[in-house]
């Protein structure tokens, strides 16, 4: 497990930018953290980072936003709505490990989902300045290897 | 005289109606995930696409017996294709495909985007060219129409939608989703005390961005609770509403001065806000030339008159699909070629 800290937008992004550099097709990365707590601005960061020009929206209406025009595919989930929705039976299994990169936020609502090999991200917002971030990264499985090469 | 089947599954909502003229409502049957319509005894599946599966046989049913036709009336079949979710949209699409094959009509496919903007119609005809400011829980847009069926993205958000801004900050406020109704009523019981920063305010353009107003109203209040402060939720919903409003407003204004248009269109889920209904009027005082028409209240949220009044518009310009159509969740409008327009 890795912690890091940042203290701005900007700061929570130059990390996204390292982790863009090591993200392989069919990894899954959850992005776990209340309302405001940076999980689309990471996003935004990543998908600049791996060449996506179009603009990365809050994908918490659609569930899902695809970006294909990057180095690899992204793959940007938002669970939010289906805390009372329920997971099942809307395909969503079908874009988790394969040809792209899959971003998930609020991964608790569909945790039967998720696959072993995965990066755990955590952000918490810190007492004192508002926009001061504590992000935990923690690799299980294969992923592991991504939470040693990551550098912020 | 026209008349046109509509199917909408895009989201929540398991619609069908039926149109005539893109302007004539004579049946508009809803199944929503979020409060049971009465008619259907109240019962509230958890699963969206099951629930569509569910109720899309039974709202055609309803939507036929309720507007007195035979499919043999009916000129054609309309139906969402997107924007949406693919497992939801699947289940109206193949109603609709399933429909217009059994009995030999023309499927015409339609943007769920342009169907919030063609409910106008049911207010009275939208002159062109027009504005429409276009709000709800998955999109805030302004759009710019030279005539029917002609849609350029003048100004989007950046991040979060308006509508899912209200439904966040009402999670703060422990109030049910969605939230919009609530923190409306509520904000019209408080006072503007705390003036939230205006995102993009001295941007030039027509973009949004809710997403910095949403975490400081999380600031706001997490400050509070360690101060030991509370916070009036009516004001602060009236502080948050009013930003949004201003926001909203700001950008219009903007447009409207920018683009010499006939009319104003309000459309999608937050079009029923009272604040924001207010706020367009009062605007639209220093734009005495232009129309305003905002959806009808009872159309603003999702539904398939909606998608019938812009299954219209295709029908005149022979929009048609077979029956291979297939959803596109990430459907949207062109963006506005800005500098072009500069330059007319």
């Amino acid at each position: 497990m890795k912690s890091y800290q940042t203290n701005n937008s900007k700061e929570t992004q130059a990390l996204a930018e390292q982790l863009a550099k090591l993200v392989y097709p069919g990894l899954v990365v959850t992005l776990q953290g209340d309302l405001g707590a940076g999980k689309t601005t990471f996003t935004q960061g990543l998908a600049k980072a791996l060449g996506i020009t179009s603009r990365v929206k809050s994908p918490t209406f659609n569930i899902l936003n695809t970006y294909e025009e990057g180095r690899i595919p992204l793959y940007h989930f938002d669970a939010y709505r289906l805390e009372n929705m329920g997971a099942a039976d809307q395909g969503f299994e079908d874009y988790l490990g394969t040809d792209g990169v899959t971003l998930i936020e609020w991964p608790q609502y569909m945790a039967d989902l998720l696959p072993n090999d995965r990066l755990e991200m955590t952000f918490t917002r810190m007492a004192g300045a508002d926009s001061d971030r504590e992000i935990v990264v923690r690799g299980l499985g294969q992923a592991t290897q991504i939470e040693e090469d990551l550098h912020g | 005289m026209t008349t046109l089947i509509a199917f909408e599954s895009s989201a929540d909502e398991t619609s069908v109606a039926v149109v005539k003229d893109g302007k004539t409502v004579l049946s508009n049957a809803v199944a929503t995930q979020i409060n049971s319509h009465q008619r259907f005894g109240g019962i509230v599946p958890e699963v969206a696409s099951r629930h569509h599966l569910e109720w899309i046989t039974k709202t055609l049913d309803i939507a036929l017996a309720d507007a007195k036709v035979q499919p043999e009336d009916l000129d054609g079949v309309a139906v969402t294709y997107g924007p949406g979710l693919v497992g939801s949209l699947l289940v109206g699409l193949m109603g609709a495909k399933t429909f217009a094959m059994a009995h030999d009509l023309p499927l015409i496919p339609v943007n769920h985007l342009a169907g919030h903007i063609a409910a106008a119609n049911f207010n009275q005809p939208i002159v062109f060219p027009a504005l429409a400011l276009m709000v709800s829980g998955g999109h805030t847009e302004l759009v710019l129409m030279e005539e029917p069926n002609d849609f350029h993205i003048l100004g989007e958000t950046f991040d979060d939608a308006a509508g899912e801004s209200y439904d966040k900050v009402g999670r703060l406020l422990n109030l049910p989703y969605p939230a919009g109704k609530a923190i409306d009523e509520l904000a019209h019981k408080g006072q503007v005390t705390i003036d939230f920063p205006q995102a993009m305010a001295k941007e030039a353009g027509y973009d949004f961005s809710f997403s910095g107003l949403k975490s400081a109203v999380i600031n706001q209040v997490h400050n509070a609770e360690q101060r030991g402060e509370t916070i009036k939720e009516e004001d602060l919903a009236a502080s948050f509403q009013a930003a949004v409003i201003k926001a909203l407003v700001g950008r219009t204004k903007r447009a409207l001065t920018d683009f010499p248009v006939k009319s104003l269109v309000l459309a999608g889920g937050v079009a029923a806000n009272s604040g924001l209904r207010a706020a367009l009027t009062d605007l639209m005082a220093d734009f005495p030339a232009v129309d305003f028409i905002p959806v009808p209240k009872q159309y603003t949220g999702d539904n398939a008159a909606m998608i019938g009044a812009a299954g219209y518009w295709n029908y005149q310009d022979k929009i048609f699909s077979d029956l291979d159509l297939n959803t596109n969740p990430g459907l949207d409008f062109p963006l506005a070629d800005l500098n072009q327009q500069d330059n007319e």
